[in-house]
Order: C-alpha cells, then sequence, then structure tokens
C-alpha cells in the first residue's frame, strides 16, 4: 500500500513539475510576445523625442534579451527526466545546443541594443522564431 | 524607416616608426536616419474652440461650427549616431509644421517649426528638446489632456541610466508671464537664473515611473515702474504607467506647482501675479489625469481619460480682465485607433472639454477628431 501511495504521489509530482517547467516556458514565450508588440508600439508613444524613443526600444530590446537568457537557463537546467525517457543521449545534446543558441542569440540582442542598431533586431528575431520552431517541432510532444 | 549608412574612412599616413613605414586606418562610422510622418487630420468643433485648457471658447463667445482639415502635424526627422570613446554620440533635428496657423486659401504654405535640435554623448546632452520636467508617459490619445506636462526648449541636461532607473539633472531655459491688475501678461526677460530640473524614473517589469521637481526663481526688474521682487517656485509631476492585461495599461499624470505655470497646459496660467506695487505672488497650479489603454486586437485599440487643470489666482491682485483668466478645465477624451498596416495609423476621437474662468463664466466644447497617419 505504502510503496503505492509513493508510486501515485510521486507520479503526480513529476507530472506538476513538468506542467509547471512548460508553465514557465509558456509564460517567457508570451512574455517575448508582448515585449515584440510593445517595441512596435514605441512610434505611438507621444511627447518623446526620436532619441527618447531610441532609449525606450534599448530598454525593450535589453528586456528580450533577458528573456532570452532566463528561457535558455531553463532549457539548460532541465534534467533528463525533464525531456522524457524517449530521448537518447544525442537528442538530450541537441536539446541542450538550442538553449546554447538561444543564449548567443541574447548576446547579439544585447549588443545590437547597445549599439542602437533597431533595424537588425527584426532580422535576429527571425532567426530566434526559426531556432524555437525548430526546437518544438523536434522535442514539444516529448514533453 | 530609411536608413542611409555612411561609412567615411579617413587614412592618416603616419609619419615613420622606427621599424619602418606604417599606414593606419581609422574609420568613423557614422549612421544617419532619415524619418518622418505624413499625418492628416480633420476636425469637427462644436464652436471654433482648440482642445487646450486656456482655449474653450466662453459660452458668450459662442461661434458656429468649424471643419478643418490639415496636414501640418507631419514631420521630418534626421538622426546620427556615432560611436566615440564616450559611447555612442546621437544627434537629432526635427521639424513638423504646426507654427503657421492658417496657411494660404490657395497653397496652403505652412512653414517648418524646430522641434528637436539635440546632442547626446556620455550623458551629456544639449540644445532644444522636450524639459525633463515633462510627463515620462503621455495618454493613447490624438488630442492632448488638459494639464499637458509638456514644454520643449534649450536646456543642458546629464543624464545616468542605469538598467532599471534614470536620474536625470537639467538647467532649462527661464522664461516667466505674470498677470497684471488688468489680467494682461506681463513677460519678464531680463537676468533670469536658468531653471533647473531634477527628474528620476523607474522601469520596472509592471510598468514606468517618473517623478520631476522643478526650481526656478521668478523675478521682476522693472516691470513696474522702477520696483523689483523675487519669489522662489517650485513644481513636481508624477506620471506613469501601470500595465494591467496583455498591453492594456493605466496612465496617470498628477502635478502640484506654484509659479510653474507655463510648464503646464501650454500657457494657460501664469507663474504668478504682480501688484501695481512690483510685487509677485506665485501662483499654484494642480492637475492630473487618468487614462485607460485597451486592445480589442493587435490591430485595434481604444482609449478613455479624463483630465483636470485648475489655478489659484490672486484675486487681491487681479482686478478686471477676469474673463480672460482660467480658473479651471476639465476634458473627457474617447478613441478608437486602428493599425490596418504596419506603421499606418487611423482613427476618431471624441472629446469633450469645459472652461470656467475667474468672472464665473464658462464654456463648452466638443471635438470630433479623426486622423490618417503613416510613420517612416
Amino acid at each position: 500500500m505504502l510503496i503505492i501511495l509513493i508510486f501515485v504521489s510521486s507520479g503526480c509530482v513529476s507530472k506538476e513539475h513538468d506542467n509547471k517547467k512548460a508553465l514557465k516556458h509558456m509564460i517567457q514565450s508570451e512574455k517575448l510576445r508582448l515585449l515584440m508588440r510593445e517595441l512596435d508600439m514605441v512610434v505611438y508613444e507621444r511627447q518623446k523625442s526620436e532619441l527618447d524613443r531610441d532609449k525606450m526600444r534599448k530598454r525593450y530590446m535589453l528586456s528580450l534579451g533577458d528573456t532570452l537568457k532566463h528561457l535558455s537557463a531553463e532549457i539548460e537546467n532541465m534534467s533528463e527526466s525533464d525531456l522524457g525517457l524517449k530521448l537518447t543521449q544525442e537528442d538530450i545534446q541537441e536539446y541542450k545546443r538550442y538553449a546554447k543558441n538561444l543564449s548567443l542569440d541574447a548576446d547579439e540582442i544585447y549588443d545590437l541594443a547597445h549599439k542602437y542598431e533597431f533595424e537588425l533586431l527584426n532580422k535576429k528575431l527571425e532567426d530566434v522564431k526559426v531556432s524555437c520552431n525548430a526546437c518544438h517541432k523536434q522535442f514539444r510532444k516529448e514533453l | 524607416m530609411k536608413i542611409l549608412r555612411f561609412l567615411v574612412f579617413l587614412f592618416f599616413v603616419k609619419s615613420l616608426f622606427a621599424s619602418g613605414n606604417e599606414i593606419e586606418l581609422k574609420s568613423l562610422d557614422m549612421v544617419v536616419e532619415i524619418g518622418g510622418r505624413a499625418h492628416l487630420s480633420m476636425l469637427h468643433t462644436s464652436d471654433q474652440s482648440s482642445f487646450f485648457a486656456g482655449k474653450i471658447a466662453l459660452d458668450r463667445d459662442k461661434k458656429s461650427d468649424d471643419f478643418s482639415l490639415n496636414a501640418r502635424e507631419s514631420r521630418l526627422w534626421l538622426k546620427t549616431k556615432t560611436p566615440t570613446e564616450y559611447g555612442m554620440l546621437r544627434t537629432l533635428v526635427e521639424i513638423d509644421f504646426l507654427g503657421t496657423k492658417g496657411g494660404s486659401t490657395s497653397k496652403n504654405d505652412y512653414y517648418p517649426r524646430l522641434r528637436h535640435a539635440f546632442i547626446e554623448v556620455g550623458g551629456f546632452g544639449f540644445g532644444q528638446t522636450n524639459s525633463a520636467f515633462n510627463s515620462i508617459v503621455a495618454l493613447d490619445t490624438i488630442s492632448y489632456p488638459m494639464d499637458d506636462t509638456l514644454v520643449r526648449q534649450s536646456l543642458i541636461r546629464y543624464t545616468y541610466d542605469t538598467k532599471l532607473f534614470a536620474y536625470d539633472i537639467s538647467i532649462e531655459e527661464p522664461k516667466i508671464t505674470l498677470l497684471d491688475q488688468n489680467s494682461s501678461k506681463s513677460i519678464t526677460k531680463d537676468n533670469l537664473p536658468y531653471d533647473l530640473v531634477l527628474r528620476a524614473r523607474y522601469y520596472p517589469l509592471w510598468g514606468e515611473l517618473g517623478i520631476s521637481f522643478l526650481a526656478r526663481k521668478i523675478l521682476q526688474d522693472s516691470v513696474v515702474d522702477n520696483t523689483k521682487d523675487s519669489k522662489y517656485g517650485y513644481g513636481v509631476n508624477l506620471s506613469g504607467r501601470i500595465k494591467t492585461f496583455a498591453l492594456d495599461d493605466i496612465r496617470f499624470n498628477a502635478h502640484y506647482g506654484e509659479g510653474s505655470g507655463r510648464y503646464i497646459a501650454y500657457g494657460a496660467f501664469s507663474e504668478g501675479t504682480i501688484s501695481s506695487s512690483g510685487e509677485i505672488t506665485l501662483t499654484p497650479v494642480y492637475g492630473g489625469h487618468l487614462g485607460y489603454r485597451h486592445f480589442w486586437s493587435e490591430k485595434l485599440r481604444s482609449t478613455i481619460a479624463f483630465s483636470y487643470i485648475g489655478a489659484d489666482n490672486n484675486l487681491d491682485v487681479l482686478q478686471t480682465g477676469l474673463h480672460k483668466v482660467t480658473k479651471e478645465s476639465h476634458a473627457m477624451q474617447i478613441n478608437l485607433l486602428w493599425l490596418p498596416i504596419k506603421n499606418l495609423l487611423t482613427g476618431v476621437e471624441y472629446a469633450w472639454a469645459q472652461r470656467e474662468v475667474l468672472s464665473s463664466e464658462s464654456g463648452k466644447a466638443n471635438f470630433l477628431n479623426f486622423i490618417l497617419r503613416y510613420d517612416f
């Protein structure tokens, strides 16, 4: 009986644990989406000079970088059990590589922000989107 | 936005080194950006009023409805950025066409007006731009709230910027208007010390918050015969934005000042009054606004806002012409803005405003404003 209880409760904890991770991942993704929308809306912030707007854009870009760093750290810190039993060592390495790439993307976004290179952001975000989609396609069903 | 990238390579042939001839290549990487907006405004007013705290027509001055159509709010700007050893050097020059109210009937030849001419490097900035006393967040409306805190002027500013906070100290152009006993404006120009503004801004995840303090000396020298007087004026301006659901937010502003007149409501109020003996009395001005912005969808949004501004003018000094002096104004705005394609904004706003003057007369006006604007 005790063994059954431990088994059931551990199953629940594991499921809840996975759900929390998935939820956190979703929250960060939603945060990214909102930040990108807010960046698009900066042009409509009234009574700011173009220099002020650029500073606003810079702040949003730095927040975007922070969010990508968080996402990357979450993925990096996922254990093998978080990733599911069907994954091979190779798959796990591949998954971690996506996390590493995300972190590098964040570094590039920080760099663009400090240089006020906003025109290059969309291209960078496209790269991030491609990377996210590839990762989701390969691993989301497994999680 | 069109971007022109100029790479200017400067070649220097250096003098002979011990090891032999060397050529050093220095590059100056200046990026020049040109942009602006084409803006068409269609405004219907109930009595030829303007939607500003001091310009709502009184009932006794009622005129017929007015419909106007113009593109004066179109803008053009040029900005540059150049990396230097002190950080990015950024400059901006911007013009609009709001300086001329009525163009000729055939050509509408509105003249350019300077909005910004500003240089910023290593935290230091100088030139003409928005005062540091201005609100850091504005309502997402087509017309301005009654209490709008917006001044553009020449200034020298230092900003210390961190990720979460920014602090500014700004020395700004001084200008003073005082009301005499006939409620006429006198502008004092001589020997004015600069206005000082201190500002702190906070950028948490939940929004933005800014507080500014204004300190200035209000003085008159021989405005009335050979008299002299001075007073210290001040103002506090708190503004911010609190994010609520998704992209929705609450935007607010509150201010109080004595002698802060021209910084608020586009000069609807003076800094103070000047008596027949030359004595200055500062006028307390107070107001605020509150607005909620809601996104119906990614491309459709609305704002509803209420604003108020009032002042306690010195009635011991002001004897005549009281109908010229605004006591208080309040307004309500509601709009619907639509972004059919990126950077093309169109929308309609209904606004209602009321003004009361010191003679206890008042006036109300309705406004319907339609815009079509493209930012490039």
